[in-house]
């Protein structure tokens, strides 16, 4: 286990002209989850689930309403505590180095005025390193297979894909333990994210790297993940094994998510589910259970009684019927 | 045949020199069918359907070839017979349906607006009731409601199923959908695929559907035209295309899908710069089975129902 999450919550205020809170976005709804050490876990879910947020709270870029966030060993190691909502300034400035980030869009995470040289090492300046800067930032380049002569060139001469991998270098710069990967691939053509696919799968083997991988991209998520969480509406509905859950999702939700994932193969195509409706708002999510009113199979108890989630060997689901 | 389009070469000329966005574009599209048009980032799916509309910018022209709808010559059509093709015989839908519509006018008047500007209808009640109709054939939960309704109070699904619903006020014998579900989640593209292909089926709506999204072809199109770097590499019925791709790019393509196999294969290399694009075949120089033929004379499309524009290999 690298971390885990119990009950994590985030709302955030909404407020009319006066500056007075109207009601709440839940973006975040009581998210627990295990990320296993070394292996890659999936969150996926449409756009609104609370996907990103969920990211930015494991950074510590946004203060969780409830729940907490607990550090395995390999990211507490020589903090103060194993809480992240507990540790101080500079115990949380030490876990950052061991956090890495890749947002989806490379051009809008690299600043034009900036020498790749520069970009891959910022983080290394700002955690106060000087010495040796050029000789670790064409190692960086080297690793994520761009040529190292390249240091004194600036973003906008590089092609997309190309621009992913110097965010990655950046990303790796501080040797971090874990890399939360949101939608990294989702800007670029096919062709260019199987080099990145097949570049971050490599790292992971060769750096014993743990990657949480956001995605609303069924295939990718099959593709690269051991393990996956779908959520709906800033919570957890269903997370299981990857092989298990896209040959035998449980949960109605991912079962629908499943079957809409377009399928190449005519023999391999099965029947869609098509939802009715649209994912509602977080600002007045559906009582209960979120998902009831798009449901195919909901009860009366499902527009009253939130399901918990309950795990049963090794996939966990949070409905009343399954 | 309602769309053919023959030998179309449309070239911008920049600051930088002269842009060859497209080098012999052919294909034809069937009354009746969805039929794709896919490829990558930059390789001249949209300048082919600006190309057919004569809305290029003032940088870009055709230089040859033949665009043809329903027999009629569209390139050598008058400025104001092309107004009334656009929106009228051909129909165009966009990725981002957000800012396709108008955000400070209400969702039924820009509605009745498409409907006014095709149909010569005698009073207000006869134009509410096309609009009530065309809402009616995109399946539109309660259309009274979306009628009052500001762009920005729809979710995306329903934005876009407005845009369909003005492409078919005018009637159109043919549909260009330029990437309508890019922009959408997962369980709302399902919704709106399966719009498309009940429009078909009823309605015998004939769509051209550009895409880069191989997996929403294969469930979508009858026939598909793979394009790169400004030409078609490949035309196929979907199920050939996918169970057995003739062109080594198409193949690529394919390999380097996730679910293909444990590992993926990309594309080695990167799309050519088509200010100077490579001579001969424009894959040549990442292709697996380029001898010197390839670089010197681009291969034309040959083939039937299945072609293929490729010196080594047989339709």
């Amino acid at each position: 286990m690298i971390l885990r999450t119990h009950g994590l919550a985030k709302h955030f205020p909404i407020r009319d002209f006066l500056g007075r809170v109207e009601g709440q976005v839940r973006a975040l709804d009581g998210v627990t989850l295990t990320l296993p050490e070394g292996k890659t876990l999936g969150v996926v879910g449409e756009s609104g689930c609370g996907k990103t947020t969920l990211a930015r709270t494991l950074l510590g870029l946004e203060a969780p309403t409830a729940g907490s966030v607990e550090l395995g060993p390999a990211l507490a190691d020589g903090l103060a505590g194993t809480r992240l909502e507990e540790l101080r300034l500079g115990d949380l400035r030490r876990l950052r180095r061991r956090i890495g980030v890749v947002f989806q869009d490379p051009l809008g995470a690299l600043n034009p005025r900036m020498l790749v040289k520069d970009l891959v090492t910022e983080p290394l300046a700002i955690h106060g390193q000087t010495r040796g800067l050029r000789d670790r930032a064409r190692e960086l380049l080297e690793l994520v297979g761009l040529n190292p002569d390249h240091l004194y060139r600036f973003p906008h001469q590089f092609s997309g894909g190309q621009r992913q991998r110097i965010v990655i270098a950046r990303a790796l710069a501080l040797e971090p333990q874990l890399l939360v990967l949101d939608e990294p691939t989702s800007a670029l053509d096919v062709s260019v994210q199987a080099q990145i696919l097949n570049l971050l799968q490599q790292l992971q083997r060769k750096l014993g790297l743990s990657f949480l991988f956001i995605s609303h991209d069924l295939a990718v998520v099959k593709h690269m993940c051991d393990r996956v969480a779908v959520m709906y509406l800033g919570r957890v509905v269903e997370e299981a094994d990857a092989a298990q859950l896209f040959a035998n999702p449980r949960h109605p939700y991912s079962q629908a998510l499943v079957s809409a994932t377009p399928e190449l193969d005519p023999a391999r195509r099965q029947a869609r589910i098509v939802l009715e409706g649209d994912v509602p708002s977080p600002a007045a999510p559906p009582s209960g259970c979120h998902f009831h009113p798009r449901c195919p199979i909901a009860v009366d108890n499902c527009a009253v009684e939130y399901p918990e989630l309950r795990e049963d060997d090794g996939c966990a689901v949070a409905c009343h019927l399954v | 045949m309602m769309l053919r389009v023959e030998n179309l070469v449309t070239r911008f000329h920049t600051y930088d020199g002269v842009v060859r966005a497209l080098e012999g574009v052919s294909f034809e599209v069937r009354e009746g069918e969805i039929f794709g048009l896919v490829g990558e980032t930059g390789c001249g799916k949209s300048v082919t359907t600006y190309s057919t509309l004569r809305l290029l910018p003032s940088t870009g022209r055709v230089h040859s070839g033949r665009i043809t709808l329903a027999g009629e010559s569209l390139l050598d059509a008058s400025e104001s017979r092309m107004r009334e093709v656009r929106g009228g015989e051909i129909a165009m839908i966009f990725q981002d349906p957000l800012s396709a519509l108008n955000p400070v006018m209400r969702v039924g008047d820009q509605i009745a607006e498409a409907v006014q500007l095709h149909d010569d209808l005698p009073d207000a009640e006869a134009v509410a009731a096309r609009v009530e109709e065309v809402l009616g054939q995109v399946r539109m939960p309660d259309p009274a409601g979306a009628t009052r309704a500001f762009p920005h109070e729809l979710s995306g699904g329903m934005q876009q199923r407005v845009m369909i619903a003005m492409a078919l006020a005018g009637r159109p014998k043919l549909l260009i959908a330029d990437e309508p579900t890019t922009a959408l989640d997962v369980t709302i593209q399902s919704q709106v695929l399966q719009l498309l292909r009940q429009l078909k089926q009823e309605a015998g709506l004939t769509v051209l559907l550009i895409t880069h999204d191989l997996g929403v072809v294969a469930e979508l199109c009858d026939r598909v035209a793979v394009m790169y770097a400004g030409t078609i590499v490949e035309t196929a019925p979907v199920e050939e295309l996918f169970s057995d791709p003739k062109h080594p790019y198409t193949q690529g393509l394919l390999a380097a899908l996730p679910g293909a196999s444990e590992t993926l294969a990309p594309v080695p290399g990167r799309v050519p710069d088509l200010l100077a694009p490579p001579s001969g075949c424009r894959f040549n120089p990442r292709c697996p089975l380029a001898v010197d033929r390839c670089r010197e004379e681009p291969p034309a499309l040959r083939g039937e129902a299945r072609q293929v524009a490729c010196h080594e290999v047989e339709p």
